[in-house]
């Protein structure tokens, strides 16, 4: 069944015409094709697939989107008001100047279709570095399709003051495959936005791949939102990768899409390094949105805080897998994980696997993961208050989730969330 | 590594005690596996019709099928043609006899193993024993006394020809023969093993027991327990397991299946101590068990208890079905893994009915170079309302070569369950020593507090004679550890 | 304005109210007293109309209108405020935020002028000021690692917000010391008037000395027993309830 989709996903690479012209990508998106050619199609078989489903992705052929709508780009509602970011948008994989910021030279940011010489080379030097392509169907499928995408370096010792976002829109159907690629300096400072949405009604596919290199005491705020339409489907993956006392914050929304998943590793590589991950997953009527952390603890004492809150309600599905692996050297690890869940339907469904996989001993390792309901005293302490059930219902799920939201320092992008999360939560059907 | 650790290290190795061969002549098929084989084994037992088909029903179907490598466990393939699938002492091989005529030879193993075959010289009326001597029942006792209250306990091979309607009934229908790669084998080739059944209404009298021991050369072990607990019935039944130190490998690949009915209480406990292999991980036994308990009627009760401190390789879920509604299934366990020991171990807890509970305790403990993963499954589906489950896992790690893992699969379709999951990670550390030896309490005695006081919630569980052989065991494993 | 009649109530087939009769006019205080487990909490639960209380008989209704039938909220809308014995931790919502939906959804369904953002937050830090909650317990989650006085001063602080005809206290003195007892007591004293009816249900007549009712109930077995003028409740005090349920 899956052949359609691999065979058509074959021949795209060989079709397209890259926005970033033909000879300079094109080592990756030959290393992409042969990768993808190997790579077994997700089925339920392979533990990493295993909640997901993918039949009705995989049973077509998929093409290229062909041209866009930016009228529709425009009005999708994507701008989070009173952000005072550096922006660079995507329609449909290709960069829309219209609505990204203009050129400041102040900040090290470029299209991969506007880099210059030097760019060029660190681009396609860098391009896939940090990601084990190994069993990623969709990883490989992105480098076959290495275009266009958002280069930011950060000149060693600079504070950004500015986030620089990516916004990738999709008005056509097609596959579009991002790239974000993210160096950090020794001791500079940045905050970086992915956001990708969907407009109603649109069947689209998206393998957004992208790369962070924190250098030594390097600091990032990273943050990632994935907001699906009902077609929508949205394969992330996104890799951080830590030097010596260096500082990962990121903070991930999934919610919405017929399948919105992302695959998260942060690689913990100096010593004396802090990470903390903050993630929600919602899904209701049909959505599957799915986040598979991983954290590989690989050098000592390093410490790694993850907190996720996922929602199913309806017939949505939500998957959580969040594995820690402490490596052999990595003594005097400190990683705590927890993962609380709620189950609002008996048509939903909810997995969840914290996993820990620990080679060394002086470590102090723990999760937990709970899955309930909310709490019907507090739903009923809301109405005595004069709040309808659906309303109380919302808040409390709305609280249940809020700590994720509280944790962003971005305000305005934490407000901006509110508009989709409160869509979410309000006239949900459980019966 | 400190010091401490060192010395702790240095004395994991210590000996396994029940490493010793029982030369005695033994009759064997010879190494092979073919339909003929399938066919000998139960034209050794004189087995019906019906049985025989069941066997080669699942031997066609294994041999379509593949060994499992989503476990945690390296090992060496194993050459499934070059095991013998059939081994009985010369002298038993007709089956089991009075005591009288039991060879003194085997008799004097069971001595040496602590387990006493002479029934005056049990604690009066406590345990009834079952023995199993590679694929043979050797000696059932205490069965004229169980006969009395109506229980049912005797070797597989005789139950086949006592109880036929019993076996038919419900072989298989907790594990088809065809669940898994292990228990398809064992399907096919299964030699011996227990049969227990409490009629409704009887609380078994006296704890059940069974002693495996594998001692033949490149002999597989097949045994298959199956406990029927009747309405309102309720058993408490122990295992232990033991073989002799072996360069080669051994496959034990058991099954047990447990039913009970409405209102019936299963309480089965285990003492694993299979040989461990040596400390560069030659030798030893590979469990590939395959158990599960259906708690078929309303508010059932099953609880699995296990120590498992020895096999090379253990691939073992004690699982639960709860089926009936307020059924409630238990899990509670201790797995000590050292030397090149890799443990892959938990249970399932599979949530049907309305209103049940099910409870899971699971201590690893991992030194040396050993691998200790805790796997477990909590389902909950959508007709399970009410459905409640507490899942706790804790590892402690002694050593910085060895790893603890811990893979937990929580699943849930039922919007008013309650599922709660903690996992910790923890080692005995330095200063526990320190406060422990500033106190007056030397290394040794420190450590194995340490690892008592980690396995208690655990221990507790067991029957009162168990508890007490766990807590030996793990202080043997911990012997010396520190000078 | 609150007239209950014959009512018959329980939880999980246990029978709790058996037959309760109790009639609160407007501007009155009344107080309902008893032994733990009379049913005096299963009484404020049953006109809060908390899920999994069932009413088998009797009537309850406010101004004429039927409560019984109405949903919780629409109690709160329709002036009947409960303050809860054990007031529930809602983690993550912010006490302001809470209030201000309490208060818009009920000053709408009365049909009264909802506040402007600003207008609240004034009405807000007054209230905070008259049970002397630090205006910080605001941005706090509700009842978020509060103490037992701090949830009790909450409670009346949303009471003030949401000028109800009807004020319910299910044993808000219970874990009070003095000093909270008087605050919350001037809160509720600062309430009463003559359009409103003021219910307590206590089992000590401790708080009686802050709010003084003008009818004493005692309300055994599930049913009043007794009723009296504040005297009763010091009889109470001094003899115990094993005297009333001899005389019962």
């Amino acid at each position: 069944m899956a052949e359609l989709f691999k065979d058509s996903a074959q021949a795209l690479a060989q079709s397209f015409e890259p926005a970033t012209g033909e000879s300079w990508l094109l080592e990756q998106r030959r290393q992409g094709s042969s990768a993808f050619a190997l790579a077994a199609m997700p089925n339920r078989r392979i533990e990493q697939f295993k909640y997901n489903n993918f039949n009705s992705l995989l049973s077509q052929p998929i093409s290229l989107p062909q041209g866009s709508d930016d009228a529709l780009a425009q009005a999708m509602g994507a701008e989070i008001p009173s952000l005072d970011a550096h922006r660079l948008v995507f329609v449909d994989g290709k960069l829309n100047a219209e609505m990204s910021s203009a050129p400041d030279p102040a900040i090290g940011v470029t299209a991969f279709s506007d880099a210059d010489e030097s760019q060029r080379d660190l681009i396609s030097r860098q391009l896939g570095k940090l990601i084990p392509v190994g069993d990623r169907p969709f990883v490989a499928l992105a480098d076959s399709l290495s275009d266009d995408g958002v280069l930011l370096q950060v000149a060693a010792g600079t504070d950004l003051q500015k986030p620089v976002q990516l916004l990738s829109l999709r008005t056509t159907s097609g596959v579009a495959a991002p790239r974000l690629l993210v160096q950090i300096g020794a001791g500079a400072r940045a905050s970086v936005i992915e956001q990708y949405q969907c407009a109603e009604g649109v069947q689209a596919l998206d393998c957004a791949v992208s790369e962070i290199d924190l250098g030594d005491n390097a600091e990032v705020h990273h943050y990632r939102i994935a907001l699906g339409s009902a077609e929508y489907t949205h394969i992330g993956t996104a890799v951080a990768r830590q030097g010596r006392d260096s500082r990962y914050r990121a903070y991930v929304i999934n919610t919405g899409g017929a399948l919105n998943r992302l695959d998260h590793i942060v690689d913990v590589q100096g010593s004396g390094s802090n990470s903390q991950m903050f993630g929600a997953y919602l899904a209701r009527a049909k959505q599957q949105v799915d986040i598979h952390l991983c954290v590989e603890h690989a050098v000592p004492n390093c410490d790694s805080q993850e907190t996720y809150r996922g929602i199913a309600a309806e017939s949505g599905k939500a998957v959580f897998n969040g594995r820690i692996q402490i490596h052999k050297d990595a003594q005097k690890t400190d990683a705590q994980l927890s993962c609380r869940n709620l189950l609002l339907s008996n048509k939903a469904e909810l997995n969840a696997k914290p996993e820990l996989e620990i080679y060394a001993d002086d470590v102090k390792c723990a999760h937990g993961a709970t899955v309930g309901q909310l709490d019907e005293a507090g739903v009923f302490y809301l109405r005595s208050r004069g709040l309808s059930e659906d309303k109380a219902r919302s808040m409390l799920s709305y609280a249940f989730i809020n700590e994720v939201l509280l944790s962003m320092p971005l305000e305005p992008l934490a407000d901006f969330l509110r508009g989709p999360l409160d869509v979410f939560f309000t006239n949900q059907d459980n019966g | 590594m400190s010091e401490h650790t060192d010395r702790i290290e240095a004395n994991l190795n210590s000996e396994y005690e029940a490493g010793f061969i029982t030369d005695i002549e033994s009759e064997s098929l010879p190494p092979g596996l073919d339909e003929g084989t399938v066919r000998a084994i139960s034209a050794r037992k004189g087995e019906p019709e019906w049985l025989l088909d069941w066997r080669l029903e699942a031997f066609k179907h294994w041999q379509t099928m593949e060994e499992p490598d989503w476990a945690h466990v390296k090992y060496e393939k194993i050459d499934f043609q070059a095991l013998s699938y059939f081994s009985a002492p010369k002298s038993q091989a007709d089956g089991p006899k009075s005591l009288d005529e039991v060879d003194p030879e085997l008799l004097r193993t069971y001595e040496k193993l602590g387990i006493p075959l002479h029934e005056q010289k049990m604690l009066a009326g406590v345990v009834a024993v079952d023995v199993v001597f590679d694929s043979v029942s050797i000696h059932t006792t205490f069965k004229a006394n169980l006969a009395e209250a109506g229980v049912i306990f005797s070797s597989f091979s005789e139950a086949v020809k006592e109880h036929p309607e019993l076996i038919k009934k419900y072989l298989g229908s907790v594990v088809p023969a065809r669940d898994n790669y292990y228990a398809c084998l064992n399907s096919a080739v299964f030699s011996d093993g227990s049969f227990v059944f409490i009629p409704k209404g009887v609380t078994c009298p006296m704890e059940l027991s069974t002693y495996f021991r594998i001692n033949a050369l490149n002999t597989g072990q097949f045994e298959r327990t199956l406990i029927v607990a009747e309405e309102g019935a309720s058993v408490s039944y122990l295992e232990g397991c033991t073989a002799p130190m072996r360069d080669e490998y051994q496959l034990h690949a058991a099954v047990v299946e447990l039913v009970a009915l409405d209102d019936a209480k299963i309480k089965y406990s285990t003492v694993q101590n299979w040989y461990p292999g040596d400390a560069d991980g030659k030798g030893g036994v590979y469990n590939f068990v395959t158990k599960r308990g259906i708690c078929k009627g309303v508010n059932s009760h099953i609880s699995w208890t296990q120590v498992e401190t020895g096999s090379a390789v253990t691939w073992k879920y004690p699982s639960v079905i709860l089926k009936g509604d307020n059924s409630v299934g238990e899990f509670y366990s201790v797995a000590l893994t050292r030397g090149r020991q890799q443990a892959d171990t938990g249970t399932k807890m599979i949530h049907l009915g309305k209103n049940t509970k099910s409870t899971i305790i699971a201590k690893g403990i991992s030194a040396v170079n050993s691998e200790n993963i805790y796997r477990g499954l909590v389902r909950i589906a959508p007709t399970a309302a009410g459905a409640r489950n507490y899942t706790q896992c804790d590892s402690l790690l002694i050593g910085d070569t060895c790893g603890a893992h811990t893979f937990p699969y929580i699943e849930n379709k039922q919007n008013s369950a309650v599922i709660e999951h903690e996992a910790t990670t923890s080692k005995v550390s330095d200063e526990q020593l320190f406060l422990c030896q500033q106190r007056g309490i030397d290394a040794e005695k420190a450590v194995s507090m340490i690892v008592n006081g980690f396995c208690k919630d655990v221990f507790k569980e067991l029957p009162m004679e168990f508890a007490v052989e766990a807590g030996k065991l793990l202080e043997i494993s911990l012997e010396g550890s520190v000078g | 304005m609150l007239k209950v009649e014959n009512l018959c109530a329980g939880i999980e087939d246990k029978s709790i109210l058996q037959g309760l009769n109790f009639t609160v006019n407007a501007g009155e205080v009344h107080a309902i007293m008893g032994p733990n487990g009379a049913g005096k909490s299963t009484f404020s639960y049953v006109l809060g109309g908390r899920p999994g209380y069932e009413v088998t008989d009797g009537t309850a209704t406010l101004d004429g209108v039927d409560l019984l039938d109405m949903e919780p909220e629409e109690r709160a809308q329709a002036g009947v405020f409960l303050a809860f014995q054990y007031p529930v931790e809602v983690p993550g919502v912010s006490n302001m935020e809470f209030l201000k939906a309490s208060v818009e959804s009920v000053y709408a369904a009365r049909g009264w002028d909802v506040p402007s953002t600003v207008a609240f937050m004034k009405l807000a830090r007054e209230a905070c000021a008259k049970v002397e909650l630090p205006l910080e317990f605001l941005k706090r989650g509700v009842n978020e690692g509060f103490s037992g006085g701090e949830r009790k001063r909450n409670e009346i602080l949303q009471m003030l917000l949401l000028q109800p005809k009807l004020c319910l206290l299910d044993e808000t003195d219970s874990g009070l010391d003095i000093d909270a007892l008087q605050v919350v007591a001037e809160g509720v004293n600062s309430l009463r008037s003559p359009d409103r009816g003021i219910v307590i249900v206590t089992h000590y007549q401790r708080l009686l000395d802050y709010i003084k009712p003008d009818f004493v109930h005692v309300l055994a077995g599930g049913k009043i027993v007794k009723s009296g003028g504040p005297e009763l409740a010091l009889e109470l005090e001094e003899k115990g309830y094993g005297w009333i349920e001899g005389v019962a």
